[in-house]
């Protein structure tokens, strides 16, 4: 085991042996991520403890999702596989504080805009602009990951709220809830495209 | 019980990559929720979230079977259950690509890659 800032990791030799096995084994990611994941979350909220924790978790997991999928990204010449996570892992969540905080600063009250408008009129939202629009593109380029994901899903009138739940990552919750979430996302989005075409259009 | 590699282990279901992708598939085909989809596998909570994190299996016939089989044994599944959901998760992706979707909605994983070979 070895410490750091309080948290502690496995050895270097465990990690190694864990990240070594996924280049043949199709069972390891989950051991790999499981050996990881807590360490990097406890390290990155360490290191930025005012962070939110949601956002830690994030990019903590699409780190080692990443490096699941792409064993052969890190090379163990040049550092311990600890620190070249942590690398990644800081830089990915500087970047989503970054986003963050420019989304907080300007958009504040587009949301608030765009919650209003998706719950008084709920027949209008149901008629959507063509997802081909001109005006839709810098919309789109603004959504954040899980935002932009469903906006694909809907793109594609993909209808079993299932996926939708999928990518928001609420699968375990009761499908009343579910279902009410993934609603409550897709109206907003479909308001944000509206007035995006509107304001074109206007 | 290790909430957190269940909340990651879910997020792996929008990418073909992932066994995740095809269980969440299968799940979607049957109208399970997570907790009837373990329940027919045979897993826990937790070695659902492991095996959501499986590579997925090869697609030609000895490597499916073998990876299967491996799956299978390391986490106590369901070997029925978990070959039709490799099944439906390959008929999601033979759709996706029909219709000239890209074969995965994760665009963080794809942007990261681009930045790492420093494009």
């Amino acid at each position: 085991m070895v410490k750091g800032s309080s948290v502690t990791w496995p050895s270097d030799a465990e990690l190694f042996t864990a990240w070594d096995r996924m280049s043949g084994d199709p069972t390891a990611g989950g051991a790999f991520v499981a050996l990881v994941l807590r360490p990097l979350v406890r390290q990155l909220a360490a290191w930025r403890p005012t962070a939110d924790q949601d956002a830690i978790e994030s990019v903590a997991t699409d780190v080692l999702l990443w490096l699941v999928k792409q064993p052969a990204k890190y090379n163990p010449d040049k550092s311990p596989l600890r620190v070249f996570l942590l690398m990644v892992a800081r830089r990915k969540l500087l970047t989503a504080l970054e986003s963050e905080r420019r989304h907080q600063s300007g958009k504040i009250r587009w949301d608030d805009v765009e919650f209003a408008l998706a719950s008084r009129n709920e027949e209008e939202n149901d008629t959507l602009p063509s997802f081909d629009h001109p005006a839709l593109k810098d919309v789109v380029d603004s959504l954040n990951d899980v935002d932009r994901q469903l906006f694909e899903l809907m793109r594609d009138d993909v209808r079993e709220y299932a996926r939708f739940a999928a990518v928001m990552g609420i699968t375990g919750l009761p499908l009343e809830d579910q279902e009410r979430q993934v609603k409550r996302a897709k109206d907003r989005i479909k308001a944000r495209l509206k007035r995006a075409v509107g304001e074109c259009n206007g | 019980m290790d909430e957190l590699l269940i909340r990651a282990a879910r997020r792996a279901s929008t990418d073909p990559h992932f066994l995740a992708f095809a269980l969440a598939r299968y799940a979607e085909q049957q109208h399970m929720d997570e907790s009837a989809l373990a329940t027919a596998l045979g897993a826990t909570p937790e070695t659902l979230a492991h095996a959501r994190l499986c590579r997925t299996p090869r697609t030609d016939p000895s490597g499916l079977r073998e990876d299967v089989d491996r799956i299978a044994a390391a986490f106590g599944l369901d070997r029925t259950v978990l070959a039709l959901a490799v099944r439906a998760g390959e008929a999601a992706m033979v759709e996706r690509l029909a219709a000239g979707l890209p074969e995965t909605t994760a665009p963080l994983l794809a942007a990261r890659d681009r930045e790492e070979s420093g494009e």
